[in-house]
């Protein structure tokens, strides 16, 4: 797993959404069908909508544009700072017509919780707040699994 | 202090006995399973959870290392979800490694050891219990869903907490325990509001535990009681009809923290939901008590709905306790810390 740019930690985010989610993922296009968000985040810039059934990197025009430092976006997902306050201190900055703006922030929501319900999305935010030093071995995915934890217990016993 | 004659043995032979892991597995079912701590001092207080939940489906289970520590500089902590090849649990007994963290009861104490490097987060605390536990079954805790309670109201914390490189000394700190299991579902119909009251003061001996179990939307009652110890011993409960609950105010807090972090990012942050009052009233015969729990500050644990795209918000609240009365003609007065836990719903829409 790489995540060591932000547009690898996006796209491998939204796979992991649609592999591991895939109700929400569904809904998730379903409120985005046809449209598209441009996300500026320091120097990468990427295009994310559903131009078909999926959400993916798309050459479709959008109708967001959201722009950031990478800085800011740890500090969001590091809970420094909340969404509004990046928004009025000028840290974030979000365009688009109001409904939108507004189908937007629902789309946000839900991919937000499909992402919290991913089992392997902690290892993934893991690696990208905090990239393993060049040459460490990769960290095997967090895939829940009581049943494996279950065989160490049988061996204890 | 001088309590009724219940040796260290006997209490730690009752914990060994009802304190195990149980690691439920029920078919068709999800199941959860956790070991709860908190340790409150002047300096610090800490809320540490080794938590064990597994879906419905084969294979969908997770264990997490949850803590949140306040201390004078302000909070710290997260959750931490561990790999399963980092998470070695001995059923049957109260023993279990989750990566470099691991609690254990050797010696009629708890061991407990707990690291996150990235919050720059360390503790190493022996516990020792001070009251023999109780158990209470098969809570309802939605449709056909249990929950069962173990818990260990008083202990006596020893040792060392490290947050953000300050060191903090742990002298025979109050401390609680529990210990959680069942089938329920996090979002269910059910919420709670659970607490604590132990007294600063060593020779203090009363502490008390309350609970106030209610459907999701928190109008209509369960099952609420109160629960007094004296010494190592539970004394007195009322519960039911000789017991009132009173919820007064709102808190609203500037800011609330919260774990993990990730998760707050699409969650208003003045939800909270916390009375700034629980006033519980006591009455059976001649014996009267009343204890009031005066809410201060707020951390969250958030966790995702399994009935829907929410959250549930655990919400781990400090409080001055104070309860006062009088059982089998004797006067109780105990003025002390706690904490008060308010399960709340939030729902994008």
């Amino acid at each position: 797993m790489r995540a060591d740019t932000v547009t690898r930690f996006l796209l491998e985010a939204v796979r992991t959404v649609r592999s591991e989610q895939p109700d929400i993922h569904h809904a998730l296009c379903r409120k985005l069908h046809g449209r598209a968000v441009r996300l500026t985040i320091g120097v990468e810039s990427l295009v994310l909508g559903v131009p078909y059934v999926e959400l993916e990197a798309c050459e479709l025009a959008p109708q967001v544009e959201l722009a950031c430092t990478r800085a800011t976006l740890v500090a969001l997902l590091d809970a420094r700072v909340t969404l509004l306050e990046a928004l009025l201190s000028d840290q974030l900055l979000l365009k688009g017509a109001p409904l939108e703006l507004v189908r937007f922030h629902d789309a946000l929501l839900l991919f937000l919780a499909g992402a919290a319900r991913s089992p392997s999305m902690p290892a993934l935010l893991s690696c990208f707040l905090s990239p393993p030093a060049e040459g460490a071995a990769a960290r095997p995915r967090v895939r829940g699994n009581l049943a494996s934890i279950g065989a160490r217990v049988e061996r204890n016993q | 202090m001088t309590f009724p004659a219940v040796d260290q043995l006997t209490i730690s032979r009752s914990i060994q006995a009802g304190g195990f892991f149980r690691r439920v597995r029920p078919l068709g079912k999800a199941a959860k399973e956790w070991l709860h701590f908190c340790v409150i001092t002047p300096e610090v207080r800490v809320v540490l959870n080794f938590s064990l939940s597994r879906g419905v489906d084969e294979g969908s289970g997770v264990a997490r290392l949850i803590c949140v520590l306040r201390d004078e500089t302000g909070c710290n902590g997260d959750v931490v979800t561990l790999a399963p090849e980092d998470v070695s649990i001995r059923a049957g007994k109260l023993d279990a490694q989750f990566g470099d963290s691991n609690v254990r009861f050797e010696d009629g104490r708890f061991r407990l050891r707990a690291c996150i490097p990235r919050r720059n987060l360390e503790l190493d605390l022996e516990l020792v219990p001070r009251t023999l536990p109780m158990i209470v079954q098969n809570i309802q805790a939605g449709v056909g869903a249990a929950l069962h309670w173990f818990l260990v109201p008083r202990l006596l914390a020893t040792g060392r907490v490290v947050s953000n490189g300050r060191e903090h000394r742990v002298e025979g700190a109050p401390a609680y325990h529990d210990h959680n299991w069942g089938t329920f579902r996090w979002g269910g119909e059910f919420s709670w509001t659970w607490g604590y009251g132990l007294p600063l003061d060593a020779s203090v001996p009363w502490s008390f535990i309350m609970d106030h179990f209610m459907n999701r939307a928190g109008t209509r009652t369960r099952a609420r009681a109160l629960l007094i110890w004296k010494g190592p011993l539970h004394h007195r409960m009322f519960r039911d009809r000789s017991l009132e609950v009173e919820q007064h105010g709102l808190l609203r807090p500037e800011r609330v923290f919260r774990v993990p972090r990730a998760l707050a990012f699409g969650c208003p942050d003045a939800l909270c939901g916390v009375p700034e009052r629980v006033i519980l009233r006591g009455a059976s015969g001649d014996d009267r008590v009343e204890v009031e729990m005066k809410c201060g500050e707020v951390s969250q644990i958030l966790v995702p709905s399994e009935e829907d795209e929410g959250l549930t918000l655990i919400n781990e609240v400090e409080c001055e306790t104070h309860l006062h009365g009088v059982v089998a003609g004797e006067r109780v007065e105990m003025k002390g810390a706690g904490m008060l836990e308010h399960l709340g719903h939030w729902h994008a829409r």
